[in-house]
């Protein structure tokens, strides 16, 4: 209420207008539920003198958990209060349509599932394991003694740290040599992302229990309890993620891709024997698309194996990884190339041949559009000449492009040579890229008074022959 | 098997050994005394009997039970009073108060007013409010209010002023009387002596001494004419090392 009172007042002489006021108001209301849901964690307090009231530490802690659960639901039922009043008090504003529009959004996709992203696709399994940790962290922190309890507590300290590995190396050399065995053992675990995400979990339930027990201090059972319950819900997570990737490569028709991403995240490694072999053998499959592409390019250079250049040192590599491509696979491969501006004119020919046969020429415009997916260090000044004389309308028009920043003499003598092989669909940009050309000449060789006539002879844009010095 | 029986009691903080192998057996009706010097380790004692620090080693007994598995029930039967215990509520003292004693069957509030309303303590604040002495004072006013069988007292001496001292150590009188037993951590040695029928001393995490007041007496030097007090017991026996240490810096 006091949220409200100051957004509504405090701010309202600073507001410009009303919809600066909800906006401020929403504001103080966030941040009010921010405070009353950060700050108001009582366990600690309460842990101070229940020592002397017959009140058992599971029922602390069970009062703590739904004590959180309140909360939730008070801020919650209070924020869809608050934008429920707003709604219907000022339908009209612009900002509360917006919010009322991603509410329906966020309705459609996530309560009526009317949107097609839940109805249809599933979610990978790296996706459903970081929504996994994302929300075990979110549980860890609401659900703790205090917001920031493991930290409020002193939990993880440097001495403490320091201490602890100290006297563990001192007092108890087999669990420190197990504990060793683990360290250099989570490289061979970090490749299974189920134990990962199992482990990440044991990890946080084990802060969580310290933090409680700092506060309540747990008799050794209990202890024993909690940490069996912690090492039992890890391991029943990992089942559950692995479960769940074997689910979605049962149950969904899986590209080859999503199929080889569910098993790198069961733990096998694809790139096991021939690594490079194995890519070129993927990235040679002639339906493979952009996303793909670039996720099994992103796999296997997480994988510390050798650099997936060697792939164009492979017999028939263009063939196999850039000619026999779709369109929707294509220019992502070209990406894969290694040093592109030193391909040979031939092989850039070849490539800009498969443009024109994936994409025929529309306009000059699209066909920029369709260069701009081309990686830009293949376009070489060097190459204008060829490109220039070919037949192919990319070739043609890349040319062009690059005829920009080159002395304009040469331009001229280039488009005059190969006037008569340019192709129809780019007389329009012949003739725009001669006036600019022509007028840069004129302005700097023709007699002051005569200056002016040329400049606009350019900006009516007369015909080409008119005003270059020899016709073409 | 007395109420509170601790055997073989260690506390290590990691390569520091604070209790080395502490046993005592406290018996019902009886007021004792834990003397030591600060450091010593009497509060990591205190705290392990109440339950509010783990031993490294050893058992902890509180009427027979142990505190591992102590029955939360029987937590009305013991009173803790220390400065680490707070009512740290946002409510005023006296519903907090209204709220705490129904968890107590044999809560006593005609003493519970009784003390309030000598000590002048006005509860229509918030605990916090209030300073270090009346937040004790209140505490302790609950735990008497208990009727439990058993007060442990942290270090109640150094936070009350004189006549507040004297007025709660009478109440604890009574409450012996009554057949309570209270075990009391202390550095104010000469006003609690006169009360104490069993006394402790620890010193580097060791108990030096565990006896009554007759066996204090035997400790006497044969040409001493007056009994020898607890304090000057206490001094002597801390008094060697002390010159050792000294001699240890002057070298």
């Amino acid at each position: 209420m006091s949220a409200i009172a100051i957004g509504y007042v405090l701010f309202a002489p600073i507001s410009e207008n009303l919809t600066e006021q909800i906006y401020f108001m929403n504001w103080a209301i966030y941040i009010s539920m921010y405070g009353v849901f950060f700050y108001h964690y009582p366990l600690k307090n309460i842990s101070k003198w229940s020592v002397n009231a017959p009140i058992s530490k599971e029922g602390l802690i069970s009062f703590n958990i739904i004590f959180q659960f309140f909360k939730i639901f008070v801020t919650l039922g209070l924020l869809s209060l608050v934008l429920t009043v707003e709604f219907h008090l000022f339908k009209d504003n612009f900002y509360i349509d917006k919010l009322n529009d991603n509410i329906l959004v966020f309705k459609d996709i996530f309560i009526s599932k009317k949107e097609s992203i839940i109805k249809t696709k599933f979610l990978p399994s790296d996706y459903f394991l970081a929504f996994f940790i994302g929300a075990s962290f979110i549980g860890a922190f609401l659900f703790n003694v205090a917001p920031y309890g493991t930290f409020q507590q002193r939990i993880i300290t440097w001495d403490n740290t320091k201490n602890s590995v100290l006297y563990l190396f001192k007092n108890h050399p087999i669990l420190s040599s197990l504990f060793i065995f683990f360290i250099f053992s989570l490289k061979w675990i970090v490749q299974s992302r189920p134990i990962l995400g199992g482990l990440f979990f044991f990890l946080l339930s084990l802060l969580v229990i310290k933090t409680y027990d700092s506060i309540l201090l747990f008799s050794r059972r209990f202890q024993f309890f909690l940490v069996s319950l912690a090492v039992s819900t890890s391991i029943l997570s990992s089942v559950f993620l692995w479960q769940y990737s074997l689910l979605i490569q049962k149950g969904f028709p899986l590209t080859e891709t999503e199929k080889i991403k569910e098993e790198v995240f069961l733990g096998k490694n694809i790139f096991e024997e021939d690594p490079i072999g194995k890519l070129h053998s993927l990235l040679s499959n002639p339906e493979i698309c952009k996303d793909d592409i670039n996720s099994l390019v992103r796999l296997y250079r997480k994988m510390d194996l050798p650099e997936d250049k060697k792939l164009f040192e492979k017999k028939d590599a263009m063939k196999n990884l850039i000619f026999n491509k779709k369109e929707c696979g294509f220019f992502t491969s070209l990406k894969l190339i290694p040093k592109i501006e030193s391909l040979s004119v031939d092989k850039k020919l070849k490539i800009l041949n498969k443009v024109l046969e994936l994409l025929p020429p529309g306009s000059s415009a699209t066909g920029v559009e369709t260069l701009n997916k081309i990686p830009p260090k293949f376009f070489n000044k060097k190459d204008i000449g060829i490109l220039l004389s070919t037949k192919n309308f990319y070739a043609q028009l890349s040319a062009m492009l690059l005829m920009k920043d080159i002395p304009e003499q040469l331009v001229l003598d280039l488009l005059r040579f190969n006037i008569k092989k340019i192709s129809p669909l780019l007389k329009g940009r012949l003739r725009d890229l001669v006036i600019e050309k022509s007028c840069i000449i004129f302005t700097g060789s023709v007699e002051n008074f005569l200056e002016k006539k040329v400049i606009s002879y350019c900006r009516k844009g007369r015909s080409v022959s008119s005003i270059l010095p020899r016709p073409l | 098997m007395g109420i509170v029986n601790l055997q073989n009691i260690k506390k290590n903080y990691f390569f520091l050994n604070v209790l080395k192998d502490i046993s005592l057996n406290l018996e019902a009706g009886k007021f004792y005394g834990l003397l030591g010097e600060n450091g010593a380790g009497k509060s990591t004692l205190f705290q392990i009997i109440v339950g509010l620090e783990r031993p490294t080693s050893g058992c902890v007994k509180l009427f027979n039970k142990n505190l591992e598995s102590f029955p939360s029930e029987l937590k009305t039967e013991i009173g803790i009073i220390s400065e680490k215990i707070e009512l740290d509520t946002p409510l005023s003292m006296e519903k907090f108060f209204n709220f705490y004693r129904k968890f107590f069957q044999k809560w006593n509030q005609s003493l519970f007013d009784e003390i309030i309303n000598h000590q002048k303590i006005d509860l229509s604040k918030p605990f916090k409010k209030y300073s270090r002495g009346q937040k004790m004072q209140m505490v302790l006013a609950a735990e008497l209010s208990k009727s439990p069988k058993i007060l442990l007292i942290d270090e109640i001496t150094s936070v009350l002023d004189v006549y507040s001292r004297l007025f709660y150590l009478k109440k604890l009188e009574d409450f012996k009387e009554n057949g309570g037993t209270i075990f009391l951590t202390t550095n104010v040695i000469t006003e609690v002596e006169n009360h104490l029928d069993h006394i402790f001393i620890i010193k580097n995490g060791k108990i030096i001494f565990n006896g009554n007041k007759d066996d204090i007496q035997k400790n006497k030097c044969p040409l001493d004419k007056k009994p020898l007090s607890l304090e000057v017991f206490f001094s002597r026996l801390h008094a060697p090392e002390k010159e050792d240490n000294n001699n240890d810096q002057a070298a």
